[in-house]
């Protein structure tokens, strides 16, 4: 059977803002039902981007370039003779957004919100449709659906806040979720508990989950799997426990060693010299050889994303870190 | 909210008061004596001190200010000369006229405005938008008095004796002179055909400005992740626009609204001057012209009042309109 | 923060209409200055033989109803606009500036004192406040001009207020702070050129808006004569003759300067507002 997602050469350009230089280059990832992957990078590392193509929800400005595929549940999104996106968008396809940046509508009460994307994808109306958004609103465990479907995003924690976006992903009943950056802005308590949410609705509803997120921490509760991205390219790819205990690349190792030994976000790398390149600045070769303590001559040409073996790893580095069985 | 509206309120009297106290200032220390406009040449140095006397011009700035401001907290505005009847008998007929000009004016600007401010927000930077710009820009320049007197050319002159279009419009006047002599129909009909003028000229140059709010609020608004995430659920461009950007753009246009009190009545000055619109600011243009002095005073102090209290009504409607106040 | 300035409003050489309004309120302000040069009449000399004549060639916008030509009377009109206008920008600018930068910094009293007169001057509508005072005072232009002053200083004043507050607290204040500086060095130094741009901009939109307001006074009879305001106030007399030129030329000088400022403030602002810039 066919993967649920499959990304595949996802190369995405802005042009006239970098010269034409991609921001994202070449992604592949698949992702099967009951699965969380975690997308994890620094920002600028393309990953909040990658999210965003799926449902070319990217801003005007971009183009992608015409080699990339994304498929989701059979359906091609992207590529040739991809179908119209907004079928997608919010019924197969669940988009969680960080609660701090106000994806919630301010001047609209929560529960009119999830009506209208009941109504949108499920058909539902009067009296079934409200049924709908109270089962929702208890689902992701929020006490008194009531009282939050008739609430403004004001009046309800952050917590609660980012559980009424969860619900409202799930709103249109979907198979992928994209949950992106859930829980940055939540404090440390509650992290762990809309994570826990997010793990066993991938679990009861059999979801493809995709967490992009900057934090290991995050990845170390919620994900089976992890793709870590720098500078536009994904650089190692793995199940979660394996390259948390055992990171080949030299850059996954660097961010795992900037987590601090309690877990929680922390601004990630700041003991690593230089910078991420720019994408006008990514001109060959490895694009954190700049960066990387191990660098050598042949690091000026690119290396490609290998597995070490069967079973294991993927990695973008000619000199991983151990590669031993 | 309720003690933000009356911490407003109470705000909103000792300003008043200000007003008022700034306005006799300011006529006290104009050059010219306000008994001067009520003498002839030949009368004799007593009558002339008797006028003084007995409008209390013999009193001391002090005294004087007393008794105004006591007359004025009393109810009482004072007699103008020009008109020969009480100042407030003078106010309350023209201020009717001022507030059915005004009034539509103003609901007919906003709408045209948002409704421009949305077509161009939805067309950014296309040709629609760039165009719509230009002409918003036009009208955003253009004097108020000119528009109308171009109005006048085309609309009432021009049509009538020059191209003879079935559809001119009166330049002058509220009604017609034989408007009491028409049926209910014909008057309502009559009162239409005078407003169209005026009303057009104010709704066009305000619309122009509000229009500029109405872009750049809603291009803001766009730009917000809940809108984005409206788009990410799967939701219609229209439904997009009208149910989640809109409202959030609308709310700060109410406080445009009561900061555009005071840009239209200077343009209803104008335009009821150009239109011979009998209300307050064509009233206000005669007393001046005829140094009544108790009717400048309380017309300032009317046109004062009517941009405090509109800005308190703009506040209200705010806070009733935006949830984040309303549940505070 | 300067240099950033400059190359922003460089950029203006890339808004096609910004440049369209710099060229117009530039050829406005030469076409004032060279009035005596380029004028083909004396704007004052009247001839009755040749009264109200409509747009020809010996006058190109005609004449009026004492024979004066047109033209002539625009082009000198322009003059005593242009200078009403931009003496009372600059002179509210710096009454606003000053008090508005003052109230911001220094806060407390200071600021109370500064807001509550801003309140008191727009709580009276502008136009009434002026028609009353010119009146009471007779139109002249040092009268216009300081009036015109006194009532707009309370727009600048608010506007670097706001920036101010906001500056208040960046690190580059604190720093100086921290370093020692007086108050008064680090306001002139430090917090006033970081605040100015904005009010460029509302100076800009401010003289378009000042033209109009200063035609329309002399539009109600509160003007100096030669003002293009006066110049409609006649026009509109003569209208039921049909000499429709005396409103419509004098008009449209006021209406295209408008246009120049405003398209120019427009572009200033695209210029030096970073939040304008499309998505990165």
């Amino acid at each position: 059977m066919s993967p649920l997602l499959r990304v595949a050469d996802l190369t995405v350009s802005f042009p006239g803002s970098h010269d034409d230089a991609p921001v994202v280059q070449g992604v592949g990832l698949t992702l099967e039902a009951g699965e969380t992957l975690a997308l994890v990078g620094e920002s600028g590392s393309g990953k909040s981007v990658t999210a965003l193509s799926l449902v070319r929800l990217l801003p005007g400005a971009a183009v992608v370039s015409p080699e990339s595929v994304v498929e989701i549940a059979g359906v091609l999104a992207v590529g040739p003779g991809a179908s119209e996106a907004r079928g997608l968008r919010g019924g197969t396809v669940g988009m969680v957004f960080q609660e701090s940046a106000g994806a919630l509508n301010p001047v609209r009460r929560v529960g009119d919100q999830l009506q209208e994307v009941v109504a949108r994808h499920r058909g539902l109306t009067g009296g079934e449709c409200q049924a709908e958004v109270l089962r929702l609103l208890g689902e992701v465990g929020l006490p008194d659906p009531p009282r939050v479907a008739n609430s403004y995003a004001h009046q309800l924690s952050g917590g609660m806040r980012q559980r009424a976006l969860i619900a409202l992903a799930l709103a249109g009943d979907p198979s992928l979720l994209v949950a992106d950056e859930p829980t940055s802005a939540l404090d440390v308590t509650v992290q762990l508990r809309v994570l826990e949410l997010i793990r066993d609705l991938t679990r009861t509803r059999r979801l493809a989950t995709l967490l992009i997120t900057h934090d290991f921490s995050v990845v170390a509760h919620a994900s089976d799997r992890v793709a870590v991205m720098y500078a536009g390219r994904v650089v190692e790819e793995g199940s979660a426990g394996s390259v948390m205990r055992n990171p080949h690349h030299p850059y996954t190792r660097a961010l795992l060693s900037a987590l601090p030994a309690g877990g929680g976000p922390k601004e990630p790398l700041e003991s690593m010299p230089g910078r991420m390149p720019a994408p006008r600045e990514r001109r060959g070769g490895c694009l954190f050889r700049g960066r990387c303590p191990i660098a050598r001559e042949r690091c000026g040409d690119e290396p490609e994303l290998e597995p070490l073996g069967e079973g294991r790893a993927r990695v973008r580095c000619w000199f991983p870190l151990d590669a031993s069985p | 909210m309720r003690r933000y509206l009356a911490r407003r309120l109470l705000l909103a009297l000792p300003l008043l008061l200000g007003v008022a106290t700034l306005l006799f200032l300011l006529v006290e220390a104009a050059p010219g004596d306000p008994a001067e406009v009520l003498m002839s040449p030949g009368m004799t140095l007593e009558v002339r001190s008797q006028i003084r006397t007995n409008l209390g011009l013999d009193q001391p700035l002090p005294v004087r200010y007393a008794r105004w401001m006591g007359s004025l907290l009393g109810g009482d505005l004072g007699f103008s000369h020009s008109y020969g009847s009480p100042v407030a008998t003078v106010l309350k007929r023209a201020l009717p006229n001022t507030l059915l000009l005004a009034g539509v004016s103003l609901v007919l600007a906003f709408v045209l405005g948002v409704g421009i401010g949305v077509v161009q927000a939805v067309r950014q930077n296309t040709m629609v938008d760039s165009g719509l710009n230009l002409l918003v820009l036009t009208f955003y320049s253009l004097p108020s008095f000119w528009l109308g007197i171009i109005l006048i050319l085309v609309f009432s002159y021009g049509a009538q004796s020059l191209w003879g279009w079935p559809l001119h419009f009166p330049a002058s006047g509220v009604t017609s002179v034989d408007y009491d002599l028409m049926s209910l129909g014909g008057r309502i009909v009559d009162r239409v055909r005078h407003l169209v003028l005026p009303a057009t000229t104010l709704v066009l140059v305000m619309a122009a400005g509000i229009a500029r709010y109405a872009r750049s609020g809603l291009l803001e608004v766009i730009r917000q992740d809940y809108v984005r995430a409206a788009r990410a659920r799967g939701l219609g461009r229209m439904q997009v626009l009208f149910r989640h950007a809109l409202p959030n753009a609308l709310l700060p246009l109410i406080t445009v609204l009561g900061l555009y009190l005071p840009i239209l009545f200077s343009g209803a000055v104008f335009v009821e001057t150009v239109f011979a619109w009998p209300g307050m600011g064509w009233l206000m243009v005669e007393a001046v012209s005829s140094r009544d002095y108790p009717l400048i005073l309380a017309g300032s102090l009317l046109f004062a009042t009517l941009v405090v209290v509109g800005n308190l009504l703009a506040d209200v409607l705010y806070a009733w309109a935006d949830p984040r106040v309303r549940y505070d | 923060m300067f240099r950033g300035h400059a190359s922003r409003l460089l950029a203006l050489g890339g808004n096609r209409l910004a440049r369209v309004g710099l060229a117009g309120a530039t050829l406005a302000l030469l076409l004032a200055v060279l009035a005596p040069f380029l004028a083909p009449h004396d704007p004052t000399q009247t001839d009755l033989a040749r009264h109200l004549l409509p747009p020809g060639l010996d006058h190109l916008l005609g004449t009026d109803q004492l024979g004066r030509d047109v033209l002539s009377r625009i082009l000198f009109g322009a003059r005593v606009s242009l200078t009403v206008a931009l003496l009372s920008v600059v002179l509210s600018v710096g009454i606003g500036v000053t008090l508005g930068a003052l109230g911001g910094f220094f806060g407390g009293w200071v600021d109370g004192v500064v807001m509550r007169t801003v309140d008191l001057v727009l709580a009276v509508p502008r136009l009434v406040l002026l028609v009353t005072v010119i009146a009471l005072l007779r139109p002249s232009v040092t009268a216009i001009v300081l009036l015109l002053a006194l009532t707009q200083w309370p727009a600048p004043a608010r506007l670097i207020r706001a920036e101010i507050l906001s500056l208040k607290e960046r690190d580059f204040v604190e720093a100086a702070r921290a370093l020692g500086y007086s108050r008064a060095r680090i306001l002139l130094r430090h917090v006033v050129p970081n605040a100015l741009s904005p009010v460029l901009v509302a100076a800009t939109l401010g003289v378009s808006h000042t033209v109009i307001l200063e035609a329309g006074l002399a539009f109600l009879g509160l003007g100096v004569p030669l003002s293009w305001g006066t110049l409609l106030l006649a026009g509109q007399a003569n209208l039921i003759t049909g000499a429709w030129w005396l409103t419509v030329f004098p008009g449209a000088a006021i209406a295209l300067v408008a246009i120049a400022f405003n398209l120019l403030g427009d572009g200033l602002r695209d210029a030096l507002d970073p939040r304008q810039e499309g998505p990165s």
